[in-house]
């Protein structure tokens, strides 16, 4: 017996570790409201150094987006290089600020339009995976977030809050497999569920729950209020294509989204439930 | 103190972690990005051979999935087998630093993100094997196949670094 294990070692231990990775996952799998001691830890040490990575990605983004906006100033203006490298640099600064303001003053309108009490917030960094999608910003408990408080953009919906630290907070966006979010047919009326799909293909799924809801493309779609996480009547997106019931109940179709999910740097998080908003 | 400077190789895989949630996205396609650490994992099972490569694999894997905060395990699993499967390409082939590691990062890369892609549909998470191939899977592949022979010179010089001292030479 002894002699087994020895020989076989290592191909047992790679055994024990796939049981334990599929126990975990299956454990971690369903929806937990409280964060590990070492990922509530791993977060709050990754904060800084990710709030520093993404803020410097960003800035370099912007810098080689205006390269090429500047390529035929530059070349006209060949013998004033220098003057231009200076110009250049202030202005991309001037840009980014330009840009960062108008994000803000958009948000800021928007906030002060806002029938709820929000918390304005960066995105310091994305999931790494391609399966998921959420992004983690860099409010958290200490600023009043919790669990499942909306996060909007001027623009739409943007997801809800899953995990919270200290000082992080993350949050599950609309496109994310395990999201799901109440929603209807602005013109019709018709209810339905908002859900993301793994693999982000940047588009929403609505399931409706008739097979006969009159859907159109362009229909916009807003959140319903149902289910008593996201108030009532935030954009969501506008049906891209419908998918016809063919055997099943219910009724799908392909919700472009309003968010930008791609670009999303700052967002509002809704920090109180919403007015009379909320059902089962 | 003959292993200290393996200490360079989790640092390495904690800077690649953090580059791949903040800096990577500003890399993407559409919604397609490469995945570093997967890169990174092939590449330490391609230097070192199949028990490192999983070992590497599991470790970069599980810090993936404290960042990512959900399945835990998931990603550990799946980037453990994709860091075997590269090292045993590290046994049968001989190792020149342009072919070998794109076309063992793209197998890697395909083998890899269909295990996710299953083990997530068994959950009920993912949909179509066609949207996913499309969407994730094949530019995953794509993209992790270009960025392994640039990735493959600093992690080679980084495995003479580590190996300074403990009598292995690469």
């Amino acid at each position: 017996m002894a002699r087994f294990f020895r020989r076989n070692a290592r191909l047992l231990a790679a055994v024990g570790v796939v049981v334990v990775l599929v126990a975990l996952m299956n454990v971690t799998s369903q929806e937990r409201h409280h964060l590990t001691y070492i990922e509530q830890k791993t977060a709050e040490l990754m904060a800084p150094a990710q709030r520093w990575t993404y803020g410097l990605a960003s800035g370099i983004r912007a810098w080689v987006l205006s390269l090429g906006e500047l390529r035929s100033i530059r070349a006209d203006n060949n013998r004033l290089k220098e003057t231009v490298a200076d110009y250049e640099q202030l202005r991309v600064q001037l840009e980014e600020y330009r840009a960062e303001n108008e994000r803000l003053k958009a948000l800021l309108e928007f906030k002060t339009q806002a029938a709820y009490p929000t918390v304005a917030a960066r995105v310091i960094a994305r999931n790494p995976d391609s399966w998921f999608s959420q992004i983690i910003i860099d409010k958290g408990r200490r600023a009043g977030l919790s669990q499942d408080m909306p996060v909007i953009t001027p623009s739409g919906l943007v997801g809800k809050i899953t995990k919270v630290t200290e000082t992080t907070a993350t949050v599950l966006l609309l496109l994310d497999p395990e999201s799901g979010a109440g929603g209807l047919v602005e013109r019709t009326r018709d209810t339905g569920v908002v859900l993301g799909q793994a693999g982000a293909t940047g588009n929403l799924r609505i399931k409706f729950f008739s097979r006969d809801a009159k859907i159109e493309v362009g229909d916009d779609i807003v959140s319903s209020g149902l289910g008593g996480v996201f108030p009532a009547g935030l954009p969501i997106g506008r049906v891209a294509q419908v998918e016809p019931a063919e055997f099943g109940l219910v009724q799908y179709a392909e919700v472009r989204p309003s968010a930008d999910f791609m670009h999303l740097e700052e967002v509002l998080v809704i920090n109180q439930p919403p007015a009379g908003g909320g059902g089962p | 103190m003959k292993y200290a400077r393996y200490w360079l190789w989790p640092l390495a895989i904690l800077a690649t972690a953090l580059l791949q949630s903040t800096v990577v996205p500003y890399l993407a396609i559409g919604w397609a990005k490469p995945d570093v650490i997967l890169v990174i994992v092939v590449l330490v099972g391609l230097l070192y051979g199949p028990a490192q490569g999983a070992l590497g694999g599991l470790c970069a894997g599980l810090l993936e999935d404290l960042f990512s905060g959900r399945f835990i395990g998931l990603f550990g699993l799946t980037r453990m087998l994709a860091g075997y499967l590269a090292g045993l390409v590290e046994r049968r082939v001989y190792k020149e630093p342009f072919m070998v590691p794109m076309a063992t990062s793209f197998v890697a890369t395909v083998v890899c993100e269909t295990l996710t892609y299953v083990i997530l549909r068994l959950f009920g998470l993912a949909p179509g094997f066609g949207r996913s191939l499309i969407h994730v899977i094949g530019p995953a592949a794509v993209y992790n196949a270009i960025a392994a022979p640039i990735l493959y010179r600093p992690l080679r010089r980084l495995k003479k670094e580590t190996d300074k001292g403990t009598g292995v030479h690469a």
